[in-house]
């Protein structure tokens, strides 16, 4: 289980326990659920690479503690 | 999202008590984060598999660790070359059971071998096997009595049978409906029908097709779609129904298909497809009775007509000349009283207006009744233009402009002003006015008036100018020559002498100049040039033909003049040392040259070679027109030259008194040497010979 932080610089701050073999698209409605959005409307990035749905969190390497980009489409 | 039971907190700083472990704790930096309890529960409910605890991360360390270390590629040769051997493998394993399965089955060589050759064993075996087989089926037939004691067989072969009944009369296909167009399925013919695809859980119901009519009609369709029109026609016109109407226009009909999905013609089997039919056939004869009525009329019916370029005769009769009432009549008869009137007093203008406007109101009765009598109210009319003009001229006797008047008029304000001047002559109280300040500045100008054209100018001056002159001059008979002198300047230097030529001048100028000084002091009547020389240059020179040269005298102040040169002239200048002075050597003073007195100079001159030898003049000249041409001789005639000077070297070298070779001189040296008056040449005796001596010895 690891815990990832999403900020949106907006005052945003969340804080999401997931497997590591969840995809992005399980995290993001992980994080919908925290915050209030829909989970279509969020992406999630890291500098300019958006990280896509289907992917699992170990294949992108986030590990436990990282801290990701939070915006809205 | 589903709904959640608790909302996340995110106040600032608000840091709830950590009793209940569900709610999302947000930590002073302000983040908030759930509970793993909580997000299990969400993550139930979103489908996802429960976190991961700890455990396993313990040991998925390792391993991760582990999975952190280069892991080599698979090596794909090796991969297979595995399952090469395993397909083998099992190719033997196969291969292994069917040859047991082979050993086990006896050959006919072996039966042959095993058992006795014998037609009778052989008989009896194919004996056994019939009666094995004919036990067999006797054993099925009793299984089957059995059964059919039992009833069994009834039901299977009723349920058999029902399988195969599957017929169904008209009946049963009361209420389907068919998805296609009535006209399309022909009287007579045969129509196979199939059940159309349908989404499982579509509630409505079967609905028949028949696959070729679908093909017939998607062809119909693609081929609509390939001729289609474009969807927006601007300016499109009205089409009209079979019967006539306008066709509805339906709003972006082109989107029809998408929102409402395909329209298919349906109808439906069995009676209620009857009333359908019905019901068509009573909207088709509504619409034919429908036409019958109404009255079509098409945008043709009216032939084209050339248009005339003529007005016709129904066309003229507007143009009938409409006589409108005059108002002149009415205006008159209740007329405005004007001023005039009232000075006046005529009673016969108003009695005779009353009078007219009786006449008015009649004419314009007559008038109502038909527009011809027009001529008699145009007469009527100048009568009363008439009586009009002549009132007026009497009115205008009373008042008739004088010049008096207009002379009065006009002097009446500035007398005023005049007056007001006078009570404070000195006081010089400078009224500033553009045209005063400009007609100012005109006595600046020295050609100014001399032209002897400005005397209408004098007119049309202000008066007022004319009144500061007026001014002027009644003081001028106490400071006259003061004024002069200040008139002087004013005018630029202008003389006294001009006054007295103008003396001597015409009656006219005289007048002119009296009106002048009276006037103005800024303009001068033109002198005269004829009482002489001087008059004339005065005059050019007043005019600006001719320049009165004034030297610019620089004034030196007297430090300055310390520092200035006390004796410098402008020869001093030409001899100084300077790189243009240098150039001109010769250009100085040329003066005798005493040195050499006697000396005549011989004109011999020399030339030299390049090798410094004296040259002739032919050479000398051959040189100066190679050095001119800028090219010398050519190789061979060089080579010549130089091979001649040689010559002439060598010649000049040459012992004049010997031979070349100085024979002589030997032979006087040998003589010395032998002590003797001869020279033996050659023989016994001979102390030199030609001949080598190494020949003579081998």
């Amino acid at each position: 289980m690891i815990e990832i932080t999403c900020n949106d610089r907006l005052g945003k701050k969340v804080r999401v326990k997931c497997n590591p073999d969840d995809t992005i698209g399980d995290l993001k409605k992980l994080i919908a659920a925290q915050t209030g959005t829909r989970w279509e409307k969020i992406v999630l990035k890291k500098w300019y690479t958006i990280y896509k749905d289907h992917i699992k969190l170990e294949d992108y390497e986030i590990h436990d503690g990282m801290n990701l980009e939070l915006y809205y489409q | 999202m589903a709904s959640r039971k608790e909302k996340p907190v995110t106040g600032k700083g608000n840091n709830s008590t950590s009793a209940d472990d569900d709610r999302p704790t947000a930590n002073s930096t302000n983040e908030t984060s759930i509970s793993i309890e909580e997000t299990n529960r969400i993550r139930a409910k979103l489908g996802l598999k429960p976190l991961e605890t700890g455990e396993k991360n313990s040991t998925d360390e390792p391993n991760s660790d582990k999975k952190d270390i280069h892991i080599p590629a698979e090596n794909l040769r090796e991969k297979k070359a595995t399952e090469e051997l395993r397909r083998k493998l099992d190719e033997r394993r196969e291969k292994r059971k069917i040859e047991q399965k082979l050993a086990q089955v006896r050959t006919v060589v072996q039966t042959a071998t095993t058992e006795d050759d014998d037609t009778v064993s052989w008989v009896e075996k194919s004996r056994r096997l019939q009666k094995q087989k004919e036990d067999a089926a006797k054993q099925a037939k009793m299984l089957e009595e059995m059964d059919e004691a039992f009833g069994v067989g009834d039901m299977v072969t009723t349920e058999l049978m029902k399988q195969k009944a599957k017929a169904y009369t008209s009946k049963d296909l009361r209420g389907l409906k068919v998805e296609h167009d009535r006209d399309n399925i022909l009287e007579g013919k045969d129509v196979v029908l199939t059940l159309k695809d349908q989404n499982i859980l579509q509630e409505e119901g079967d609905v028949l097709v028949n696959v070729n009519l679908i093909d017939t009609e998607r062809y119909k369709r693609n081929n609509e779609i390939k001729k289609q029109k474009p969807g927006y026609q601007p300016y499109e016109e009205e089409e009209v129904d079979e019967h006539g109407l306008p066709k509805p226009k339906i709003l972006l009909a082109k989107y029809d298909t998408e929102i409402d999905g395909e329209k298919r013609d349906s109808f439906v089997l069995g009676k209620a497809g009857d009333e359908e039919a019905k019901l068509k056939a009573q909207k088709s004869i509504k619409d034919k009775l429908q036409m019958q009525q109404k009255k079509i009329e098409s945008l043709e019916s009216r032939p084209m007509q050339i248009a005339s370029e003529y007005y016709t005769a129904e066309e003229m009769v507007s143009f009938k000349k409409v006589k409108r009432r005059v108002k002149k009549g009415g205006t008159k008869g209740g007329r405005v009283l004007k001023a005039d009137d009232l000075i006046q007093g005529t009673e016969e203008a108003v009695s005779s207006d009353l009078g007219s406007r009786k006449r008015k109101m009649e004419e314009e009765a007559v008038e109502d009744l038909s527009g011809f009598k027009v001529t008699i109210e145009e007469s009527q009319k100048e009568i009363r233009q008439a009586i009009m003009k002549a009132n007026k001229l009497k009115e205008k006797k009373v008042e008739q402009w004088d010049m008096t008047t207009v002379a009065r008029s006009i002097k009446r304000e500035p007398v005023e002003e005049n007056e007001s001047m006078e009570e404070d002559p000195m006081k010089s109280s400078i009224i500033l006015n553009a045209t005063a300040e400009f007609c100012r500045t005109l006595g600046d100008i020295p050609t100014y008036g001399m032209a002897g054209n400005r005397d209408e100018d004098e007119d049309e001056l202000m008066d007022f100018e004319r009144q500061l002159a007026e001014e002027r001059r009644r003081n001028q008979e106490k400071e006259e020559r003061k004024r002069e002198a200040e008139r002087l300047q004013e005018r630029g230097g202008w003389n006294v002498l001009e006054r007295e030529n103008e003396q001597g001048s015409d009656d006219s100028m005289d007048v002119d100049r009296h009106e002048k000084d009276n006037a103005t002091v800024i303009l001068d009547e033109e002198p005269d040039v004829g009482s002489g020389m001087a008059a004339a240059l005065k005059l050019a020179m007043s005019k600006g033909y001719l320049e009165k040269e004034e030297k610019k005298r620089i004034v030196i102040s007297k430090s300055a003049q310390e520092l200035q040169a006390q004796r410098y002239t402008i020869e001093d200048k030409a001899t100084e040392d300077d790189k243009y002075s240098r150039r001109n050597r010769f250009d100085g003073p040329v003066v005798e040259f005493k040195d050499k007195e006697g000396y005549k100079p011989l004109p011999k001159l020399e030339y030299m070679d390049d090798n410094g030898k004296p040259m002739s003049t032919k050479e000398a000249f051959r040189h100066l027109s190679h050095k001119f041409h800028g090219k010398g001789s050519g190789k061979l005639k060089s080579e010549k030259r130089a091979k001649k000077d040689e010559d002439k070297m060598l010649m000049n070298r040459m012992s004049s008194t010997d031979t070349p070779l100085n024979t002589l001189k030997k032979l006087q040296d040998k003589q010395k040497e032998l002590q003797s008056p001869y020279v033996v040449l050659s023989g016994k005796m001979a102390t030199t010979s030609i001949v080598k001596p190494g020949k003579g010895k081998k």
